[in-house]
C-alpha cells in the first residue's frame, strides 16, 4: 500500500510547492514603468538617464523624488539591485548609481504584462471600434 | 557648488552617504539646464517624500499612545474602585495597560510606514486588541484564561518563520526601549517638578507658573514616541537588509 503514501512528505516537494505558491509582487503603473525604463537602458541605467528615458517614451516628466522613493522602494522589494559607478566632473565628482532589473522584477513585469494581456484579449482595443467609441 | 554640498549634507541625514551622493549628483548633471530654483524644488521635494511617513507616524504614535493610555488607565482606575481586586492585580493591570498603549503607538507607526500586511504591524494592533480584551473584561470569568491561551497561541503562531519571529522581536525591544526612554524622561521630568513646587501635587496653578513643566511632559512624550518610531524603523530596515542576504546568498541571480 506504500503508493497509497502522498509523495509530498519529501523536502523538495516542499521547496517546490513553496516555490509554486509564491506569486510574484504585484506592480504600479509607475512601477511598471521605471522598471521598463531600466531594462530599455540596460547597463546605463542611473537616476537622470531612466528620467530621461521615461521622458522621451512617455512625454511624463517625473520629478526626481518620486523617481528616487520608487526606486528605492523597489529595491527594498528586490525588484531592482543597484551598486555604486563612477565620478563624473559634471555631477561635481559624485558617483552615480547604476539600476539593474533583478529575476523577481522580471517575474513581476511579466505578470502584469500577461493580466493586461488577458483583460485586453478580445477587445480589439488599439485601433478597433472600441477604440473610436471609447475615445469619443 | 556650495549649495549642492550643502544639500547633499541634508539629504545624507535621511538617504545615507552613498544614496545622497548619487541623488545630489543626479541633480547637478540636471540642474545646469534647469536652474538652482528647480535643484532646490528637488532637493525639498527628496526631503518630503521620504521623511513624511515617519514624521506622521511619530505624530500618530504621540497622539494614539497617549490616547489609549488614558482610556486603558481611566479604565483600569474605575475598575480599582467599583471592584476593589487584590493589590496583586494592580501592577499586572498596570503592565498590561503600558503595554497596551504602546502597542497602539508602535501598531499605527508601522501601519503608516509599512502597511497593514507587515508582520510586526499585524502582531502589534492584535496584541493591542489582547490588552483590551484584558482591561476591559477582566472581572468577567473566564476572560483572563482566554486571554492567557490565545497569547500562547499567538506566540506559537507567531514562531512558526523568521520574518514572524523577527515581528516579536521587534515588539520585545519596542516595548524595553520606549519603557525604559519613558522611565529615564520621567525621572528627569519628575526632579524638575519637585524642585519647583516643592514635593506639592502638581495642578494647574504649578503648570502656569513653570510652563517648562508642561513643555518637558510633552518633551519625555516625544523622546518616547521618537524611541518607539526610530526602532520600529531600525528594526524594519536591518530584517530587510537580513533577507536580502540570505536571499542573494541562496539564490544565485
Amino acid at each position: 500500500m506504500d503508493y497509497l503514501k502522498p509523495s509530498i512528505d519529501k523536502p523538495a516537494c516542499y521547496a517546490y510547492i513553496v516555490v509554486l505558491m509564491k506569486k510574484p509582487a504585484s506592480l504600479g503603473e509607475f512601477e511598471q514603468i521605471v522598471l521598463l525604463a531600466i531594462l530599455r537602458l540596460r547597463d546605463c541605467a542611473y537616476g537622470v538617464s531612466i528620467r530621461a528615458e521615461i521622458a522621451e517614451r512617455t512625454g511624463r516628466e517625473v520629478t526626481p523624488g518620486a523617481l528616487y522613493t520608487t526606486l528605492d522602494r523597489m529595491e527594498e522589494k528586490d525588484l531592482v539591485r543597484s551598486w555604486m559607478g563612477e565620478a563624473t566632473s559634471e555631477r561635481g565628482g559624485r558617483p552615480k548609481r547604476y539600476f539593474a532589473v533583478t529575476k523577481a522584477g522580471r517575474a513581476a513585469l511579466v505578470n502584469a504584462h500577461q493580466a493586461y494581456q488577458s483583460l485586453l484579449e478580445g477587445l480589439d482595443f488599439i485601433g478597433g471600434a472600441h477604440a473610436s467609441s471609447i475615445i469619443c | 557648488m556650495r549649495a549642492a554640498s550643502f544639500a547633499e549634507k541634508l539629504l545624507r541625514a535621511v538617504l545615507g552617504k552613498q544614496r545622497a551622493a548619487a541623488a545630489i549628483g543626479d541633480l547637478v548633471e540636471i540642474g545646469r539646464s534647469k536652474g538652482i530654483v528647480w535643484f532646490w524644488l528637488s532637493v525639498s521635494g527628496c526631503l518630503i517624500r521620504t521623511l513624511w511617513r515617519p514624521v506622521l507616524g511619530v505624530v500618530v504614535v504621540l497622539s494614539a499612545t497617549n490616547w489609549a493610555l488614558n482610556l486603558f488607565v481611566m479604565t483600569a482606575v474605575s475598575i480599582y474602585t467599583k471592584h476593589l481586586p487584590s493589590v496583586a492585580w494592580q501592577p499586572f493591570m498596570n503592565t498590561v495597560c503600558a503595554l497596551g498603549a504602546l502597542m497602539c503607538g508602535a501598531g499605527f507607526y508601522s501601519a503608516i510606514c509599512y502597511g497593514f500586511f507587515d508582520r510586526f504591524t499585524q502582531f502589534a494592533l492584535v496584541l493591542l486588541g489582547l490588552s483590551a480584551m484584558m482591561v476591559y473584561g477582566w472581572w468577567i470569568p473566564g476572560v483572563q484564561p482566554a486571554a492567557a491561551v490565545f497569547l500562547l497561541f499567538l506566540l506559537a503562531y507567531f514562531s512558526l518563520d523568521s520574518e514572524r519571529r523577527w515581528a516579536i522581536l521587534t515588539a520585545s525591544i519596542i516595548a524595553f526601549g520606549s519603557v525604559l526612554t519613558y522611565a529615564i524622561s520621567m525621572f528627569v521630568v519628575e526632579g524638575y517638578r519637585r524642585h519647583f513646587t516643592h514635593g506639592r501635587p502638581t495642578g494647574g496653578e504649578e503648570f502656569r507658573a513653570h510652563p517648562a513643566l508642561l513643555l518637558l511632559a510633552f518633551l519625555a512624550w516625544l523622546a518616547t514616541a521618537i524611541v518607539l518610531g526610530g526602532t520600529c524603523s531600525y528594526m524594519h530596515k536591518r530584517f530587510k537588509r537580513t533577507l536580502s542576504c540570505t536571499q542573494s546568498s541562496g539564490v544565485p541571480e
